[in-house]
């Protein structure tokens, strides 16, 4: 062993991008001081992808909130949400690109789950609490940056910088033929919040029972997952182009797969809209988590027609969670507080 | 299997020989390929690799072929065999360093896996400037930009 004389080793930075994706994300936050390389690597959605703590769902249940993670095993994880003075009782759920919004009945928190930030947002007291609804953060398009994210309830505008709610002047319009989304959640994209009105769809709901969910793909294109009741096929449509604001009717859209598979179940348990399931395409890959009809959340992996795994998450113990896909970030919450457990020792 | 009494020799980078058996050696999956491309001949070079090192890591790949081998593998083989991993890589830095680099090398995935946490967990409560040093990395910022990108994630510095 005298042989080895010290020399000091160096990584390479492949390996060193291999260790800092072992790193927990609160210390990855402070060491975007290190080096400019670093910094821009921690905004990269591949490496964030590919972390050891990452994860692709949110479940809720009445008392619990869980991540699931699909590397491909799928490991379920409890997560906290503290809000000081108020039960976390979720009872709507949104992705919000770097965020997910948890709504409650006095108001909603936005999260970023992984730095354990969040911020409380309260409901506008001149709306009655039941048709208090968040769907979705957008950000002010004349002033793109993080200190201005609006949060889009069902049309009010809740300014961040002010903490106020404004009306939104839009109204549902009418009359026309084509199928627009039923899905009750806004889609942001790019930080620009689409609503039901702005983009129409290549196919509709012929069923109460029918799947139809719209999310962003790629980045900047959307996807549309849509599944027959009776015959259980799946299809998956995405948007051939980017979409920009300024056109969202215009978009054409193209079939990206589609998929029989024998016995597959139907993905919408019951006929109310809440149950619509979450999914994700990765690459050729299409993850979809839904409710089952007595209310276990399962998992189901796709593939070419395939279906490769089916996994019931069975330390979700109470049935009927709430579920959205969500992809962790390292983005802080404006404003945001953290809950400081380990500081009373 | 009779081939599992096979025994294959890894050469170290100072010519030195560990004799293995085959099941060993194709832990490295380096090697695992080499014998698919009928490389037989029973000495393979690891020229890469110094002769401390390609000896802990022989040790790593031995331990976890033994515990899998043992028939109805139990709790209890798992228990031994996170021990093991983590008694075997509490080393310092520079070691970690070269394991991280042989395990990445030879394709021995659980080994790299164990040795980027181990690092992951030591540099973890670190200041920037301590993980700099450890990675020799150079601070391309001007004290103005550190100063910004610092005041922006202000609160993951608060204790």
């Amino acid at each position: 062993m005298d042989s080895t004389k010290t020399k000091k080793e160096q990584l390479p930075w492949e390996l060193i991008e291999e260790v800092l994706s072992h790193v927990p994300p609160r210390s990855l936050v402070r060491f975007r001081t290190v080096c400019k390389r670093w910094n821009t690597l921690f905004n990269d959605k591949t490496f964030i992808n590919n972390h050891t703590w990452t994860f692709r769902f949110i479940l809720t249940t009445k008392s619990k909130i869980y991540s699931v993670s699909i590397n491909p095993k799928i490991v379920v994880r409890e997560l906290t949400l503290d809000i000081p003075g108020i039960q976390p009782e979720i009872k709507h759920l949104v992705d919000c690109n770097e965020f997910l919004l948890c709504c409650m009945d006095k108001g909603a928190s936005v999260w970023n789950p992984w730095l354990n930030l969040s911020r409380w947002i309260k409901a506008d007291v001149s709306e009655p609490s039941s048709r208090f609804r968040i769907d979705g953060i957008g950000y002010d398009t004349d002033n793109h940056n993080n200190n201005n994210n609006n949060m889009i309830a069902w049309w009010g505008i809740h300014d961040f910088a002010s903490e106020e709610w404004k009306d939104l002047e839009v109204e549902p319009s009418q009359g026309d033929k084509e199928p627009f989304l039923l899905t009750k959640s806004g889609v942001s994209l790019n930080g620009n919040l689409f609503s039901d009105l702005l983009c129409y769809l290549p196919c509709g709901m012929n069923h109460p029972r029918d799947a139809l969910v719209l999310r962003v793909f790629r980045g900047d294109r959307f996807s549309l997952l849509k599944q027959c009741h009776v015959t259980k096929k799946i299809e998956i449509w995405v948007t051939k182009n980017m979409i920009s604001v300024e056109d969202g009717n215009d978009v054409v859209w193209m079939n990206f797969m589609t998929l029989s598979i024998p016995n597959f179940p139907g993905l919408v348990p019951n006929k109310y809209s809440y149950s619509q399931p979450s999914y994700f395409i990765q690459h050729k890959r299409l993850v979809m988590c839904s409710c089952d009809e007595t209310g276990k959340p399962w998992i189901y992996v796709v593939e070419e027609n395939k279906l490769i795994s089916k996994v019931h998450m069975s330390s979700v113990v109470d049935p009927w969670p709430l579920h959205c896909t969500y992809f962790p970030s390292l983005v802080p919450v404006p404003g945001g507080r953290r809950k400081e457990a380990e500081l009373h020792v | 299997m009779s081939e599992s009494n096979k025994k294959i020799s890894l050469i170290s980078s100072e010519g030195e020989a560990f004799e293995v058996s085959e099941a060993v050696a194709r832990e490295f999956e380096i090697v695992a390929h080499m014998l698919e491309d009928g490389c037989s001949g029973s000495s393979i070079p690891i020229t890469t690799v110094d002769s401390n090192i390609l000896g802990k890591v022989i040790e790593y790949c031995t331990k976890h072929v033994e515990v899998g081998n043992v028939e109805g593998n139990s709790e209890k083989a798992e228990k031994d065999l996170e021990e093991f991993d983590k008694r075997f890589i509490a080393v310092e830095m520079n070691t970690l360093f070269s394991l991280i680099l042989a395990a990445n090398y030879l394709n021995v995935k659980g080994l790299l896996n164990i040795g980027c946490q181990k690092v992951a967990d030591t540099i973890k409560d670190m200041k920037p400037e301590e993980v700099r040093s450890i990675f020799n990395i150079e601070n391309d910022y001007t004290p103005a930009e550190e100063e910004v990108v610092r005041k922006e994630n202000e609160w993951a510095f608060q204790p």
